[in-house]
């Protein structure tokens, strides 16, 4: 917790006697891309919104910078995205990123040309963006998120609405922002596939409620090739693995399926097993989870 | 607080051809005003549009702020309510002197006894406490123009200084400003002084506690 710029304790927050945050608790590590997860409704953009001083928790600390006072001094190391870009539509980018340069007191115009091309806008001249593509808009929110050189950045769905060769852009600019600057990233996307090639961790939510929080190599762990078994008689299954095969190392999941994360390489051999012990085998093979089914695995758990 | 500043004196600048014919409209009306009737009531009709058209320079970039959601940068680059309500307060009200100055020049090219220097005055404090109502309370109403819009509803219904000067609806800066076509009495001038100095506290708290408090700062339903 020494090296937490972000630390969260117990947060509520209830909006029109409806609680979409509750007890929710989070660290994020300096230097760390901390991805949040969770379906539509789950509480990301709440969370957000009080790190950005929007509006109060109900209950609960915020501590940013290792520390709860003077969250608005913190506030000014730090940029924000959130939901879709804010941007000011009766100017051009460059003029956007002008504003934000007097506001955030940014002494160096180059850098404006600089957040210009990092971004791909330096060839928008006077295009006003409000006539900007969804695409274009969203790389302009970027730019102006990163033009004061923040120490953390919070980012809602940054690559919504991005092609493909956008959303790997995104990816490798937030890549290069936590390697070459340092910078901590807090966010949220829909696309998890995006998230586990980037983020160093994550964390877990649905209905306002944090279901985990996990590193990238302890995902790599729960996410580990295994056996996916299906019988007739997951029970009688269970007890055949363990009194016969001697595997201990294994997962029933919601009573429908068991991984097998030991002895890979016997497929045949725990087939012929089960099936001389009367079970009917319906799905045998081995695959491995990606952080889409871990996901989906966990956020069913709570459901059921 | 310069941060707040330069960035609003940037906005503005963005709108210079609108601010323009803002000012240039008003002066162009009160010189009508005055060189066609060249009576203190001609004073207070340009007064008016002339009050408009300083006001309509914050209602705009507030307006469109708010429509944009682009005062939430303000509070994101972790601002105090005090640092956003004063830095504006000082861009809008730089210019409200400004634009006070030419509007005070022209009236008393026509006319400068001693009466009418008091009337002047008089408009500088309406005037002043007009465009504070607009930025300091933009916080809560989210709109440059909800507040003048509502202050100047109420005149319909009474459209004679005189009833006005015997109503509640004094207090309003849109009715002053009528009653400046009036006879100034003493009681008039200590009311205008005094609600003005009463209102502008209560524009700085409402703005203050709206930003402190966080109450519902953004336009738009939350998710």
């Amino acid at each position: 917790m020494g090296n937490s710029v972000i630390t969260m304790r117990g947060l509520c927050k209830s909006y029109k006697k409806q609680e979409v945050l509750h007890d929710f608790s989070l660290s994020v590590e300096r230097g760390h891309i901390c991805g949040l997860i969770g379906p539509n409704g789950a509480g990301k953009t709440t969370i957000m919104k009080i790190l950005a001083g929007f509006f109060f928790p109900s209950r609960g600390e915020l501590e940013l910078f290792g520390s709860p006072d003077n969250l608005d001094d913190s506030r000014a190391r730090m940029s924000f995205m959130i939901e879709q870009p804010i941007i000011a539509g009766s100017m051009t980018a460059r003029q956007n990123l002008e504003y934000i340069r007097y506001l955030r007191g940014y002494p160096d115009e180059k850098r404006i040309d600089e957040i210009l091309e990092l971004v791909g806008l330096a060839n928008t001249g006077k295009k006003r963006a409000n006539k900007f593509s969804l695409g274009m808009k969203q790389r302009l929110g970027i730019g102006m998120a990163l033009l004061p050189k923040p120490e953390i950045m919070v980012l809602d769905e940054p690559v919504n609405g991005l092609d493909p060769e956008g959303i790997v852009e995104v990816r490798q600019l937030i890549k290069r922002m936590q390697e070459e600057w340092g910078v901590t990233v807090l966010i949220s996307s829909h696309l998890l596939s995006e998230l586990s090639e980037l983020c160093t961790d994550f964390s877990i939510i649905s209905h306002g409620e944090l279901i985990e929080n996990l590193s990238h190599e302890e995902l790599l762990i729960k996410c580990r090739n295994h056996i996916a078994l299906r019988t007739d008689n997951i029970n009688k299954t269970a007890a055949v693995l363990e009194d016969k095969l001697s595997i201990h190392d294994y997962k029933v999941i919601h009573g429908e399926e068991i991984q097998i994360f030991e002895r890979l390489g016997e497929i045949l051999h725990i087939s012929k097993t089960l099936t001389d012990s009367g079970l009917i085998i319906t799905k045998l093979n081995e695959e491995g989870q990606n952080l889409e089914d871990y996901y989906l695995e966990k956020v069913g758990e709570r459901h059921d | 607080m310069t941060n707040i500043i330069r960035s609003q004196w940037f906005l503005c600048k963005k709108r210079w051809f609108t601010i323009l014919l803002c000012i240039i409209f008003p002066l162009i009306a009160m010189f009508f005003a005055l060189s066609l009737e060249g009576s203190v009531r001609s004073f207070a009709s340009g007064a008016m549009i002339a009050m408009l058209g300083i006001m309509l320079i914050p209602i705009l970039v507030v307006t469109y702020s708010y429509a944009e959601r682009t005062q939430l940068y303000e509070i994101m680059a972790g601002f105090s309510p005090h640092q956003i309500l004063l830095g504006k307060a000082i861009v809008y009200l730089l210019f409200t002197m400004l634009y006070l100055i030419v509007i005070s020049a022209e009236v008393l090219c026509f006319d400068h006894s001693a009466e009418t220097l008091l009337r002047v005055a008089l408009y500088w404090i309406i005037c002043i406490r007009a465009v504070l109502s607009v930025v300091l309370l933009s916080p809560l109403l989210k709109s440059g123009s909800a507040a003048p819009t509502f202050s100047f509803m109420l005149l319909i219904a009474f459209d004679d200084p005189n009833n006005v000067a015997d109503s509640p609806l004094s207090v309003f800066y849109a009715a002053q400003n009528m009653m400046l076509g009036a006879e100034l009495t003493g009681a008039l001038i200590i009311r205008i002084i005094v609600s003005a100095v009463v209102a502008c506290v209560i524009y700085y708290l409402v703005g203050y506690f709206t930003l402190k408090k966080k109450f519902d700062l953004e336009p738009y339903q939350l998710t």
